[in-house]
């Protein structure tokens, strides 16, 4: 097995799929689920924040609300017809084509972020962090503490957006961080990479989006900031 | 997804006085109305106990409604968890740390409303931990994640209308992207 891969062996890379029918994207979703015991790399679907995405140039029904945010640096075109250079995957979809491409991708994505990673000094400062359960009573000292407990449930913070977040210093924020870690309660994402620290799977049941405008409202009415 | 467009739910849940009606108080711009009965359950020294449920409600600056549920809190009563459970925004489950098994307790509730907590956010509220100790937090946070459940547990007393502000702020932080 070449080095390159051995290196990257079941990194943690994110996916998401744009543009196409819904049968479609359930059938590769639910392939990428059933090849993950095959595949050089532990796939994940996530529609906000993706590090290779689908996008399909097919005709007929598109999936409504497919449409994606995500700054996603690879691209995979799907489609009956190669219409493109670049990658690409056929359908209808034959699943031993859609791990080779994966694993291809993989590769080619895990490296890109290796090289990105290995800017001196510029990651640690802006690793984001996530809760992975909640912590002990010990750690949990005081409304302030559980506040920036509850920040980073379910989602990655830099300890600089968490500190601004909670409104409490940035000592304060990143002692208690550094405790929460030390004590195995988090998930260290460091941008540029995919690959979490620590292998547990952080992926959080997707929660139903509530109106911003809504939950500001409701803060102002209880009178909390 | 709330229920309608001008109208909004935060749940409140818990075992027979555990504080739901106490809570909803605490906040609420009316006086809660509640749908209390005799309690003919000796085992619970409180002479009115809920059987319905307890409403309040707060005016957004809009004119919209947040309304405030205290659901029933036995078992029995399930089948109304399931219709207040739609379209709500989160749910607060209020553990009374005085009674026989409160882990028991918060498994019924996580069962019970498993759906909205997936959905949306939820906090988990411990009372009455100074005379009863026993489970401690820790206890409540590894029956959570054996449930796969992610989300504040922490001891609170209701009483204080302060600490039912910090259950809602947590529980709207779940909310916020």
């Amino acid at each position: 097995m070449p080095d390159a891969l051995l290196n990257t062996l079941r990194a943690r890379l994110l996916f998401c799929v744009d543009g196409l029918p819904l049968r479609d994207e359930l059938v590769i979703k639910s392939l990428v689920r059933l090849l993950d015991h095959r595949t050089h790399h532990h796939w994940i679907y996530s529609p906000d924040k993706a590090d290779l995405k689908m996008i399909g140039n097919t005709d007929g029904d598109v999936a409504s609300g497919s449409e994606s945010a995500t700054t996603a640096e690879y691209i995979l075109r799907v489609g009956r017809i190669k219409e493109h250079d670049g990658p690409f995957l056929s359908l209808p979809v034959n699943s031993n084509e859609l791990e080779l491409v994966l694993n291809d991708l993989g590769i080619r994505i895990s490296e890109s972020k290796r090289d990105a990673s290995a800017a001196p000094n510029q990651a640690a400062s802006s690793n984001e962090f996530s809760l992975l359960r909640w912590p002990s009573a010990a750690l949990l000292t005081g409304p302030k503490r559980t506040k920036l407990a509850t920040l980073i449930m379910g989602r990655f913070l830099s300890a600089a957006e968490l500190a601004q977040r909670a409104n409490v210093s940035m000592h304060e924020c990143t002692s208690y961080l550094q405790e929460l870690q030390a004590n195995g309660y988090l998930v260290v994402n460091v941008p540029g990479s995919s690959i979490a620290q620590n292998p547990a799977d952080t992926a959080q049941p997707v929660k139903e989006k509530v109106a911003t405008g809504l939950l500001s409202r409701i803060r102002s009415r209880l009178g909390l900031k | 997804m709330s229920a309608s467009i001008n109208e909004h739910k935060i749940l409140f849940t818990g075992t027979m006085g555990a504080g739901k009606t106490t809570a909803i108080s605490a906040v609420s711009e009316i006086a809660p109305i509640s749908t209390e009965v005799r309690n003919f359950d000796l085992s619970v020294s409180k002479a009115l106990t809920t059987v319905g449920l307890d409403y309040g409600e707060l005016t957004l600056e809009n004119g919209e409604k947040l309304r405030l549920y205290g659901t029933p809190g036995q078992r029995r009563f399930e089948f109304m968890w399931k219709i207040l459970s739609r379209g709500a925004l989160g749910l607060i489950i209020l553990i009374d740390n005085s009674r026989a098994d409160p882990l028991a307790d918060l498994d019924m509730y996580l069962d019970g409303f498993a759906d909205l907590i997936k959905r949306t956010s939820c906090v988990i509220a411990v009372g009455k931990m100074e005379g009863h100790p026993v489970p401690d937090i820790d206890a409540f946070a590894q029956r959570m994640e054996g449930k796969g459940v992610l989300c504040p547990v922490f001891p609170a007393d209701v009483r204080d209308p302060e600490q039912v502000l910090q259950l809602l702020d947590l529980l709207l932080i779940q909310l916020e992207s």
